[in-house]
């Protein structure tokens, strides 16, 4: 590897060679200096413990998280330049890049393979963080964190219209439909985004422009600051346990090699899923008749699964009360014991492990007793009002706080309730993308082995 | 040194040059905050794009009385029975899917809620029902409906020249 660098400044004026090789510098030759003088390492401290430096501390999502963002910077380019963001252009243009243009389909499916990946890779990096209360004392990156995280959402969202297919087209007519039930400011993003009443061309104008400026804009913004808390903050959280070694290596090369290696795997397993699998294409849309059943992305399916028991709870009150846990976490939480441990203390992971438990056989119940009877039944025994406030949504809320109140008394922690009310919510969630992904026909579920009914 | 330790540890902006500096960021942020909501101003359309919310659906002699038309491009139903013209919106009021007709009236495929063959909810997610709107017979004898006005639950015009508001519909 060593060789590799050399080889990379060989014949290179000597202060692109002294900013591009990690180790050819004016004085010495050391660890420090390398580090010290080279832009690509200066993100790292100059030593690092061992602790820092195991998988099993950070799992590496924070480099899997930038490397797809990467990914996507380069493949989105690339994609620009035969994209329109016009309603009558814009599927003739995904066709000419799936079907026509050289590389074409290659380079949309890496983009969205690598879309996918990166939703995944930051919802568990928030989780690893959260899990081991690492954002003691890391209060700003920690919301620096949640406002990265905000614009992988929007960018999820915006980049999902663009192709201009019958499924973008219906899932976005109906998440902006969802604004309506956000209180005060509902109308006014609304028409903000969409430019308009419905979702015509300013809206598709508008998609495009968050998706391909203002939002990567914001990103990039954010991962700077990010990155560079990391450092001010003191590196990851947590002081070794007793005993442990607590011997500091040079970061140049045992933490930035293995970064490197990291980053190189993401883009080697996402190019070689993305040549393998395609990204489909959906069918030219009917912008008058929606699909039976109209089903929304993966990663948004529980938010329909929710709405489809009461829009103002999905599109508002469950989202917000997320959002409100998560901002006030670090400024609830002053604990420090168990900080960097994966659920903290013993206590704090049974909380978890009980919460989890509870919260999967409660999925089970529901599913044996609601599902069997209905929904049809259900909103029929409860009348036009009642469904607002009591239904499967609800009851995870109701849930939620009861285990992290269990929790908080039981280990006086709370750090341990925070997060056996948000294991409850995310075993609930996941259950709620299961059970959405099982919706056919009228949104009628159907267990998997069962065909679906053919309806015109 | 020790005079601003002192300050600060009485919590108060004691010196000129403390107060310029606090006076100059919240200046600086203030801006910031007024050229963002400048932007986002731009951003809120002033000219309403779209179709115009009072027209025409065909002549009234293409509704055979008994029959209920889906106008695809307005999204809406107009009946045409013995009390004479009515329409109803086709979106579903839950979260705008276009609904379909069923046995029983009308279901939602997006999220299965299901109105009446008057467009009334009978089950499923939707809180309100359809809206129905203001329906005329023109005097060019074409059926005219306005989306602005809405009308009581299978409400129709007298057949064929019986509304108050055709004298407004040249528009």
């Amino acid at each position: 590897m060593k060789g590799f660098f050399r080889a990379l400044g060989g014949n290179l004026p000597g202060n692109l060679r002294r900013g591009l090789r990690p180790g050819v510098a004016d004085g010495g030759n050391s660890a420090a200096s390398r580090l010290r003088r080279s832009f690509v390492y200066h993100l790292h401290p100059l030593r690092i413990t061992r602790r820092a430096l195991r998988v099993s501390t950070t799992l590496g999502l924070g480099v899997v998280s930038l490397t797809a963002f990467l990914i996507l910077s380069v493949t989105g380019v690339l994609l620009m330049i035969y994209y329109q963001p016009g309603t009558g252009e814009a599927y003739a243009s995904m066709q000419d890049i799936q079907y026509a243009v050289a590389l074409g389909s290659f380079v949309r499916a890496l983009h969205r393979w690598a879309a996918y990946a990166m939703l995944v890779s930051v919802l568990l990096h928030l989780l690893r963080v959260a899990s081991m209360g690492a954002y003691r004392g890391r209060e700003l990156n920690w919301l620096v964190g949640l406002g990265l995280g905000a614009c992988v959402l929007g960018l999820a969202f915006t980049g999902y219209l663009l192709p201009w297919d019958q499924r973008s087209y219906w899932a976005v007519r109906v998440s902006a439909n969802m604004l309506d039930s956000v209180p005060f400011l509902g109308g006014a993003i609304k028409s903000m985004m969409l430019g308009g009443q419905s979702v015509g061309q300013s809206a598709l104008l508008r998609f495009y422009m968050l998706h391909v400026a203002l939002l990567p804009a914001g990103m990039l913004a954010l991962v700077a600051v990010h990155l560079w808390r990391i450092r001010r903050d003191g590196g990851l959280a947590g002081a070794p346990k007793e005993g442990e070694d607590s011997e500091l290596l040079p970061a140049w090369p045992h933490l930035v090699l293995r970064e490197a290696l990291l980053m190189l795997w993401v883009l080697v397993i996402l190019a070689a899923v993305a040549a393998l699998v395609s990204a489909p294409l959906g069918v030219p849309v009917d912008v008058h008749v929606p699909a039976n059943p109209e089903k929304a992305p993966w990663y948004f399916l529980w938010a329909q699964e929710l709405v489809s028991y009461s829009a103002p709870l999905g599109a508002f009150v469950i989202p917000a009360l997320l959002l409100a846990g998560l901002v006030g976490l670090p400024f609830l939480d002053r604990e420090n014991v168990g900080v960097g441990r994966w659920f903290g203390t013993p206590a704090c992971r049974l909380a978890v492990l009980f919460s989890a438990l509870a919260a999967i056989a409660a999925l089970g119940l529901f599913e044996v007793f609601y599902m069997r009877a209905g929904p049809g039944a259900f909103f029929k025994a409860l009348g036009t009002v009642w469904p607002d406030v009591v239904n499967p949504g609800t009851g995870m809320i109701v849930m939620a706080l009861l285990a992290a109140l269990t929790a908080g008394i039981a280990t006086g922690s709370t750090r341990a309730a925070f997060l056996s009310g948000l294991v409850v919510m995310l075993v609930m969630l996941l259950g709620f993308t299961l059970i959405g992904a099982c919706r056919g026909p009228n949104w009628v579920f159907y267990w998997p082995w069962e065909g679906w009914p053919s309806v015109v | 040194m020790g005079k601003k330790d002192k300050a600060k540890e009485k919590g108060a902006v004691s010196s000129r040059r403390d107060f310029l500096a606090l006076a100059g960021n919240v200046g600086v942020c203030a801006c910031g905050l007024a050229a963002a909501g400048l932007g986002a101003r731009l951003a809120v359309p002033e000219l309403c794009d779209g179709p115009p919310h009072k027209f025409p659906v065909g002549p009234a002699a293409d509704f055979i009385s008994g029959t209920l038309t889906w106008i695809r491009d307005r999204e809406i139903f107009v009946v045409h029975d013995g009390d004479g013209f009515g329409a109803f919106s086709s979106r579903c009021t839950h979260l705008g899917c276009t609904v379909r007709r069923s046995t029983e009236g009308f279901y939602c495929p997006c999220h299965g809620a299901s109105y009446d063959s008057q467009g009334r909810v009978t089950t499923g997610p939707a809180r309100k029902d359809l809206p129905w709107y203001l329906t005329w017979v023109g005097s060019d004898g074409r059926v005219w409906v306005d989306t602005d006005r809405v009308a009581d639950c299978g409400s129709k015009s007298a057949n064929p020249e019986g509304s108050a508001a055709r004298d407004d519909e040249e528009s």
